[in-house]
């Protein structure tokens, strides 16, 4: 397995410098010649596309919605990190490098969070080229607030649609692309299947949603931006149409996945009701500069929160953490507001949620001030729960929300299979054991905008274009897979609908490979999964057929994925006996509950490579070493 | 209010395949009933239960 993570010498500033100046290059006039197959049409994607096709590649886009502004990416609310230091609050590249690695519990690699944090810059001078309306201050500079994890304020925003703003401005650019005839569009297809001619990356096989017909692309280089796999939870905060089949496909063709176990659990959703749910809505982040996060001090305390006075509230973060408070990291206050609910200070009819109170912020600023800040967020709660929060605090709780986890990829975001590029959520690389709020977009735009365009003319240059054909053998043989699968699909007759072992696997994933973990539990899950999974395979009923729309055969394909990977995860969690960052194992904590690392036998990145259905995959290392930041047990306090 | 239950009637519109230039795709309301519906349930979430049922009694719909 090709596993060399193709770090750049040199000191950190220069790396990527040096490094895009040593990339060999396609001349501008063989770039016509390549055709680049991009999957997943979110803000990597389109970010992408766009950057490809402006350079001069020929380039074929697959999109699973009817169109791409609908992207995955949309939904983002709070905003996007960049250390432009324009608060004037003492950030730097150097800070957000800092603050990226340590929120990352010291588990990803210094040379590309150190890019990252670099890059971070000119996607903000990008988007305001392209005129994304970034909230402003009153003599019209950006505006910036702050995100959990960081003592600084570096977070663009676009109100609370801060995602949408954006993909509207990303996906403007393909736009014009597939005008001029630069990037062809193809919507509603789902990638099935990954094909590989002599080791290397040439085509894939889609589904057109539509008339179910099985189609094969060739191309010469292949990028996958499918996002995160959240849904393996079932109940996330992710789009429904998010799903794993796509990296996984991959990784059954050899592809590396890396650090599947670390999923982030956000703390600030609104609570699950009822049993018929079929998703999770997130209040951003972003509102922990105005809200308050408390439970009533008295677990017997049933007064409605306002008749509350202060002396018989507990703000938790507030207290546990005086300096950062009620914006620690997403982790840190995930496990915070679990641990409240299980001393059974839940609030709420299921126990399950915590206040987050803006009666001061109101109070401090107006209500004019606060509704501009967050008005769609307020009113997406008041619609979803019926309780008007600018009159009676919040109730939330932690739900999935975004995976660190994902396909292995070197520095040039090429992941283990020569020709395939991973970019986005899709890829495992820079947010180590959890991510800070607001660095995703900045992820997702840095690969795609800045740092595929610059390396893939790398892997090109040495390849002959256009040479893959659909009548090779390896794409009649995808082919022929992906038609079976649909086939066995389709004849599942049993009684049970999809939804129902989704829901069971999501169980099984929120109890034992949630918030918090330990080896009991995830040898229980271990066993109990692929049980699940026989039975999902004899139990299951699938209607209707292969020729047209089928949205429960989408699922069931879907589902058939997702209990693998939960396997991979729990297997990942198991093995990684340690805490860090997202990934809390019971026996691994400080006296005050905090994770504690292994860095003498866990300081690597768990990479696994699939070795067929009947047996274990293989773990491979990769290490991380720090030159320049020292590793230390995190303080919030 | 949490804890009641409402029913619905629903006329969908059932449609296997799309209009062409050529061809009208011959789409139809049906009328369903949806019973006993949590209130907390959202709209599509209401039609994922009305879908399931279906699912559950038809082999081809
Ligand atoms: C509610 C919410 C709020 C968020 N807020 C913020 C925020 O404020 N700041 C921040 O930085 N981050 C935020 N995030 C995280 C951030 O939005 C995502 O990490 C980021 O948008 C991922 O972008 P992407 O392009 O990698 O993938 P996505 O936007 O997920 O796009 C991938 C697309 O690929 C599609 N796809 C999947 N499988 C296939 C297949 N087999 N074939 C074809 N297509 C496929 C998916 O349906 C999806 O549309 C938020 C996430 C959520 C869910």
């Amino acid at each position: 397995m090709r596993l060399d993570s193709k770090i750049p010498d040199g000191p950190i500033e220069k790396k990527w410098e040096r490094h895009k100046f040593n990339l060999n290059l396609v001349s501008p006039t063989n770039k016509r010649r390549y055709t680049i197959l991009v999957v997943g049409t979110g803000l990597a994607e389109a970010s992408a596309a766009a950057s490809l096709s402006e350079l001069g590649y020929k380039v074929i886009a697959f999109c699973i919605q009817d169109s791409p502004r609908m992207g995955h990416s949309i939904a983002a609310q709070g905003g996007i990190n960049a250390a432009k230091n324009y608060s004037n609050d003492g950030d730097s590249v150097w800070r957000l490098f800092y603050d990226t690695v340590k929120g990352g519990d010291y588990r990803s690699r210094e040379a590309n969070v150190y890019r990252l944090a670099e890059l971070s810059n000119k996607i903000i001078d990008h988007a305001v080229a392209q005129g994304i309306p970034f909230s402003r201050e009153y003599s019209g500079y950006l505006h910036n607030r702050s995100f959990g994890g960081a003592l600084v304020s570096r977070t663009f925003y676009v109100r609370g649609q801060t995602g949408q703003q954006l993909l509207l401005g990303a996906y403007g650019q393909p736009s014009r692309e597939i005008k001029r005839g630069g990037v062809v569009l193809l919507t509603r297809r789902e990638m099935l299947d990954l094909v590989l001619i002599e080791g290397k990356a040439r085509g894939i096989i889609v589904r057109n949603l539509v008339n179910g017909n099985i189609e094969s692309y060739t191309g010469d280089a292949v990028m996958l931006a499918t996002g995160g796999y959240g849904n393996v939870y079932y109940l996330s905060t992710n789009a429904k149409a998010s799903n794993c089949s796509a990296i996984w496909r991959a990784y059954k063709k050899g592809d590396a996945f890396a650090n599947p176990a670390f999923v982030q659990i956000h703390p600030t959703c609104i609570p699950v009701h009822g049993e018929y749910q079929s998703k999770l809505t997130l209040m951003s982040e972003s509102i922990g500069n105005d809200g308050r996060v408390w439970v009533p001090r008295n677990q017997d305390d049933k007064r409605d929160p306002n008749d509350i006075p202060e002396e018989d509230r507990d703000y938790y973060l507030e207290r546990r953490y005086a300096r950062f408070g009620n914006l620690v990291p997403l982790d840190v206050a995930s496990r915070a507001a679990k641990q409240i609910c299980d001393e059974g200070r839940g609030v709420g009819s299921t126990g399950l949620a915590v206040y987050l109170d803006f009666a001061d912020a109101i109070n401090r600023e107006g209500r004019k001030t606060i509704e501009e800040r967050y008005g769609n967020l307020f009113e997406m709660y008041e619609q979803i729960t019926g309780v008007d929060p600018y009159r009676e605090p919040m109730m939330i709780y932690p739900a999935v929300h975004y995976t660190m986890g994902g396909l292995w990829v070197d520095y040039d975001l090429m992941s283990s299979i020569p020709g395939l590029y991973i970019i986005g959520e899709a890829n495992f690389s820079d947010h180590g054991a959890n991510r800070l709020g607001a660095s995703a977009l900045m992820q997702a735009l840095a690969d795609g905008y800045f740092i595929l365009p610059n390396t893939i003319g790398d892997y090109l240059v040495e390849i002959v274009p256009g040479a893959a054909r659909i009548e090779h053998s390896s794409f009649k043989e995808a082919e022929k897979y992906s038609t079976r699968r649909i086939s066995d699909l389709l004849s599942l007759n049993g009684k049970k609908i999809v939804e129902e072992f989704h829901r069971e696997l999501g169980k099984i994933m929120w109890d034992k490979v949630g918030i918090s973990r330990n080896k009991e539990g995830l040898k229980k899950a271990l066993e109990e999964i692929p049980l699940l999974g026989e039975r999902f395979w004899k139990e299951a009923r699938v209607v209707g057929s292969g020729d047209c729309l089928n949205s429960i055969l989408e699922k069931a394909n879907r589902m058939a994925d997702f209990l693998k990977l939960g396997e991979l995860m729990a297997l990942d969690a198991l093995k990684r006996d340690e805490s860090c960052g997202c990934h809390f194992r019971e026996e691994h904590q400080t006296l005050d509950g905090k994770a504690r690392r292994d860095d003498s036998r866990y300081a690597h990145v768990s990479i696994w490579d699939y070795n067929g259905p009947a047996k274990t995959a293989s773990l491979y290392k990769e290490k991380i070493s720090f030159e320049y930041i020292k590793p230390e047990q995190r303080s919030y306090k | 209010m949490a804890g009641s239950f409402i029913n619905i009637t629903l006329k969908v519109w059932r449609q296997s395949i799309p209009d062409t230039q050529k061809e009208m795709g011959k789409g139809k309301f049906e009328t369903y009933r949806a019973e006993n519906i949590p209130t907390e349930t959202s709209f599509l979430e209401m039609l994922d239960i009305v879908n399931n049922n279906l699912v559950k009694k038809e082999k081809n719909l």
